[in-house]
């Protein structure tokens, strides 16, 4: 069996039905570890160490958060800073994370109306390069727009396809797209 | 005839016996030191005679304990207590001397000369025992124990006119020798004081100043010593008390910089002679004669407890004492004072009394005195635990406004969760003693009740039923831990959340299976290092980061220690590592903060 970390950041978690549905879905799994990023570090003092171990137990590793002004909360990139270290993520000797798989899993308040700026992949490239720089297998991102109107159903089916997403990659080593 | 040595162990062994006994019983250290003085008395075991001598040395423990009183109050606070002092104390010996004085005169039939002795005499209370037993409890803050500090205060100075009215009451008895001109030598005493005031402001300090740079320990406790008894000869030889004249030795230094430095001085010194002086009046009952009419002197001495507990209640009421309080105030001066004695033995040299009617009051202020334990004793176990426990819930009308928090403690650490909790409408349920504190936070609309939160009694009646958080924050960490067991016991349900004191505090917190616990003064500490980085020139999101990194360490290897704490050896040595590691760490860390600049260069 393979192993997938899902990294969650949302500050105000409470207030988001989707994510609060996905986390729900996803932590009664065997095979998956939600690591609740802002409940963890509420003072924003990331324990460095502990996030590589984390990180090299698993196998797939997910980003689930709320798309904040075009980009990741700031919790989520501090950990990025923090955790993705020159000579464990990059540069010399930094090859810890090269070939893990790697999704993206994001919801977005408003996006979907006709004053969206295009199409929400537009801001993703630097997601990927990130990804990429590490040596991580990047794979298609899941995305919920619209989850201010959206409706119990859509949100439950949504919470669903991310929970068929993880088991399947553990239970195969492929990351399939939804 | 024995040596000093032999007396002195004597002593020792009697102390040491009876007073852990009496501390295990719950019967309190007085009590033990009474009991032991009774034993080894001349009405006791016989081992030791001459209990006047030894009265004579051990009144020093009394003016010791009245200096170190002094050196707590500030010129300015005892200003501020001149109406408790004056009105209250005034009040108090003049009401009780006129009760007590009416009985003898009109049930025991006495001459007007002796019932106005007696009336005064037994006006007075024990400022040994009052003040030893409200600093044990931790009550001379609270308003009733600052009022029957007031009160003992006031005895002390009222000791004095009546000394000087004794020879005018000889007039009404059989043999009179005239003394000088009363009102000559209450003008010398004002000029005195004056006098020790002046000088003690002016050259006071710089002498201790000069003795203080000698960097010689000894010579300081010793000036210590000399100041105290000096100041006590002076007064002795005007006719003033002596405790009153170490009381103004520590009022004239309360506000130096040596205050501290006095206070651990002499602070040894006082608790022994203070447990002398208890056992010399402990030495002084005459069992022979008690034994012979027990009932008669049980009946007086109960006698005197009613009249003054009654009175100090009705003045209680006058001024004002909250209501909770009232009880202890009235039990806790309700015995006759070491200075009847002297008040007594005078009147004996001036035969305003005889030698039998002498022996037999004595006797009754030895009782009652020993009785005060036994009534403070009485008022813990069973009126608290039946009587007040039900009363105090109708004067506060703790309603169970089911607080999911309940703070047990408001000082300045409880008092920031309070507010915290109420600024964001989270209901708490708060315990405090400190009455004054409770006043002015209900004004605030805090919801704040009085009581000692270790009390289950108390802690159920402010809805720990129905509390998610029990929150200690009290100062006494033995009362905390105590706290923290009864509720665990009472409350399983309970999450405790305390503020621990030291790290020795934080290991016993780990032993209970506290670990919501936060140290004092730690957080504010670290921030304080981040500025102190900050302020070499570190930039300050870093200064930040170094100190988050020390917490981590060091909460880590706090519990790291815990389990090692049976092997003192290990904790050295792994204490030691840990220092190491956490260098290491700053290294490592600093080292990469200084690299990342390079970030951008870096492909």
């Amino acid at each position: 069996m393979k192993k997938a970390l899902v990294l969650f950041a949302h500050p105000f978690s409470k207030q988001s039905r989707v994510n609060r549905a996905i986390m729900d879905q996803l932590r009664e799994l065997k095979h998956v570890r939600v690591h609740d990023l802002y409940e963890e570090y509420p003072y924003f003092h990331i324990q460095v160490q502990k996030e590589q171990e984390l990180l090299l137990e698993h196998d797939l590793v997910v980003w689930q958060h709320p798309f904040y002004w075009f980009s990741m909360p700031p919790l989520m990139k501090l950990w990025c800073d923090e955790v993705l270290r020159r000579g464990f993520a990059y540069g010399p000797e930094g090859n810890k994370l090269h070939g893990k798989d790697f999704f993206l899993s994001i919801t977005t308040g408003g996006w979907g109306d006709p004053s969206s700026p295009g199409s929400v992949e537009d801001f993703f490239p630097p997601y990927r390069q990130t990804i990429e720089q590490c040596g991580m297998k990047w794979h298609k991102p899941v995305v919920m727009t619209g989850t201010g109107r959206a409706t119990e159903e859509q949100i439950l089916l949504h919470a669903e396809a991310v929970r068929r997403r993880m088991i399947d990659y553990c239970a195969t080593g492929v990351c399939k797209d939804i | 005839m024995e040596s000093g040595l032999f007396y002195i162990l004597v002593f020792l062994v009697s102390a040491l016996i009876c007073v852990p006994i009496c501390k295990r019983l719950g019967l309190g250290s007085v009590l033990g030191y009474l009991l032991a003085g009774m034993i080894i008395g001349p009405y006791g075991l016989k081992v030791i005679a001459g209990v006047e001598d030894i009265m004579h040395i051990s009144e020093f423990g009394v003016v010791l304990l009245m200096f170190l009183i002094g050196l707590e109050l500030e010129p300015k606070k005892l200003w501020d207590m001149r109406v408790s002092i004056f009105g209250l104390g005034g009040l108090q010996v003049l009401s009780v001397s006129v009760v007590i004085g009416l009985i003898v005169k009109f049930f025991f039939a006495q001459t007007t000369a002796v019932s106005i002795l007696i009336g005064m005499a037994f006006a007075l209370s024990s400022t040994a025992i009052g003040l030893q037993i409200l600093s044990e409890k931790k009550l001379l803050a609270t308003t009733s124990g600052s009022s029957a500090f007031s009160i003992l205060l006031f005895q002390d100075i009222a000791v004095i006119p009546m000394i000087a009215i004794l020879p005018l009451l000889t007039v009404n008895a059989a043999a009179s020798e005239s003394t000088g001109n009363p009102w000559a030598s209450v003008l010398e005493v004002v000029m005195v004081l004056a006098t020790i005031i002046v000088l003690g402001r002016l050259l006071l300090r710089h002498l201790l100043r000069w003795i203080g740079a000698l960097h010689l320990r000894e010579i300081f406790t010793a000036f210590a010593l000399f100041l105290v008894i000096g100041m006590s000869f002076l007064m002795q030889r005007l006719g003033i008390s002596m405790a009153l004249g170490a009381f103004m030795a520590g009022v004239l230094l309360a506000d130096s910089e040596y205050r501290h430095a006095l206070e651990t001085d002499i602070e040894p010194f006082k608790g022994l002679l203070m447990g002398l002086f208890f056992i010399s009046v402990g030495m002084s009952v005459n069992l022979l004669q008690i034994l012979e009419s027990p009932l008669q002197f049980i009946l007086l001495v109960l006698l005197v407890f009613l009249v003054k507990t009654a009175v100090h209640a009705g003045l209680a009421f006058l001024f004002k004492t909250p209501r909770a309080q009232i009880p202890f105030f009235a039990i806790i001066l309700s015995q006759i004072g070491e200075f009847a004695f002297v008040l007594l033995g005078a009147a004996q040299g001036l035969k305003v009394l005889d030698t039998n009617t002498v022996g037999t009051l004595t006797a009754v202020v030895a009782l009652s005195m020993l009785f005060t334990p036994l009534t403070v004793l009485l008022y813990d176990k069973v009126y608290l635990r039946y009587v007040a426990g039900a009363s105090t819930m109708e004067e506060d009308k703790i309603e169970d406004e089911h607080s999911p928090v309940i703070i047990a403690g408001f000082g300045r650490f409880g008092q920031i969760i309070g507010r915290l909790l109420y600024a964001n409408r989270v209901k708490a349920t708060v315990l405090d003693h400190e009455p004054s504190q409770i006043e002015m936070l209900r004004r605030f609309g805090f919801k704040v009740y009085y009581g000692d939160a270790t009390r289950m009694d108390l802690l159920e009646a402010a809805g720990a039923q129905h509390a998610k958080i029990l929150v200690v924050a009290i100062d006494d960490m033995d009362d905390g831990l105590k706290l923290i067991d009864s509720a665990r016991e009472a409350f399983p349900h309970l999450k405790i959340f305390a503020r621990a004191r030291n790290v020795d505090h934080v290991y016993r917190l780990m032993d209970r299976d506290v670990f919501n616990f936060e140290r004092e003064l730690y957080e504010s500490s670290l921030r304080m290092g981040s500025s102190v980085l900050r302020a070499l020139g570190w930039p300050a999101y870093q200064s930040v980061i170094a100190a988050n990194i020390f917490r981590d360490h060091n909460n880590q290897m706090l519990e790291e220690l815990h389990r090692r704490r049976d092997n003192p050896d290990e904790m050295v040595s792994r204490s030691k590592q840990a220092r190491d590691d956490l260098e290491k760490m700053f290294q490592q860390e600093n080292h990469y903060l200084e690299r990342t600049e390079a970030w951008s260069n870096e492909p």
